[in-house]
């Protein structure tokens, strides 16, 4: 009788059976009772601003009816990456609008509203523009290696 | 008032800027984001604007379901080294018709500028 006592008593320790996990470093996965499940993309800061971006994937050219050209594909893409680039690091992004040459801007601002810079992707360049809370806005060519510098200059 | 004349710096000048019935294309807040005055390659390198003082908001803004106004001091156009010169267009009737001369295509800092020192006025 031992054995088909033990056979009751004893329980089976359960393993979650995961071949593999992996996830980009904004997927966060979730634990519910031991059991792994994969989560849609973890909702961040800009989500507004990733919205908006794939919002103007409609735009027509003349969508000002003043001739406007519609942003490419490349601009839209080039404009969420570094949309998605300052999610990771927690710098939310003010706004964001499209222009009239077929550009994005992607406005960044301080906590208290006094300064900013704006980041304009257009197919063939990107333009960074620094605007202090009082002095003229000066701009340069946007590098991806001076993102630290930026952020400096805007948070200092 | 004659084509071609400069607009003295006490003015006060209206800059329509497109905002869907969404209003995506505007800040948050309600003012300009600097694509409203950002040059586009039909302009050849001139910024239409109507003289305030000739016009009327409901007429310079011609669809306020679109379109918002903007008023900008001439004197702040001129500290950015830009001018502006009357530009009647009497085929459209639009006789408030100014161009702001000076800016370039590849230049971000006018429009931001003038962006941030210009206020929505109507609707």
């Amino acid at each position: 009788m031992e054995a088909l006592i033990n056979s009751y008593t004893e329980t089976e320790t359960l393993k979650p059976q995961v071949a593999k996990i992996s996830f980009p470093i904004d997927f966060q996965p979730r634990r519910l009772n031991s059991i792994v499940v994969s989560a849609r993309r973890k909702i961040g800061i800009n989500e507004r601003i990733l919205s908006l971006l794939n919002s103007y994937k409609k735009l027509n050219d003349n969508w000002d009816f003043d001739d406007a050209l519609a942003p490419s594909q490349k601009v839209i893409n080039e404009s969420e990456l570094i949309t998605m680039t300052f999610q990771k690091i927690g710098q939310k992004i003010y706004h964001t609008a499209p222009g009239p040459n077929g550009e994005i801007m992607l406005d960044i601002r301080d906590s208290k509203n006094s300064k900013s810079f704006e980041i304009i992707i257009y197919s063939d360049k990107i333009n960074i523009v620094f605007i202090p809370e009082k002095e003229f806005p000066t701009q340069e060519i946007f590098e991806f290696s001076k993102l630290k510098n930026y952020l400096n200059w805007l948070n200092k | 008032m004659n084509r071609g004349d400069n607009i003295s710096s006490d003015e006060l000048l209206y800059r329509r800027g497109f905002n869907s019935p969404e209003k995506k294309y505007l800040n948050p807040d309600g003012t300009a984001t600097s694509r409203v005055f950002k040059l586009r390659p039909k302009d050849n390198e001139k910024l239409s604007v109507d003289l305030a003082k000739l016009t009327k908001r409901e007429k310079a803004v011609v669809d306020p379901s679109q379109f918002n106004l903007f008023e900008i001091k001439n004197s702040t156009v001129e500290e950015i080294d830009l001018q502006t010169v009357y530009d009647a267009q009497y085929t459209s009737e639009n006789n408030s018709h100014c161009l702001i001369i000076g800016m370039n295509n590849d230049d971000e800092t006018k429009p931001a500028h003038l962006a941030k020192n210009s206020k929505k006025i109507y609707p």
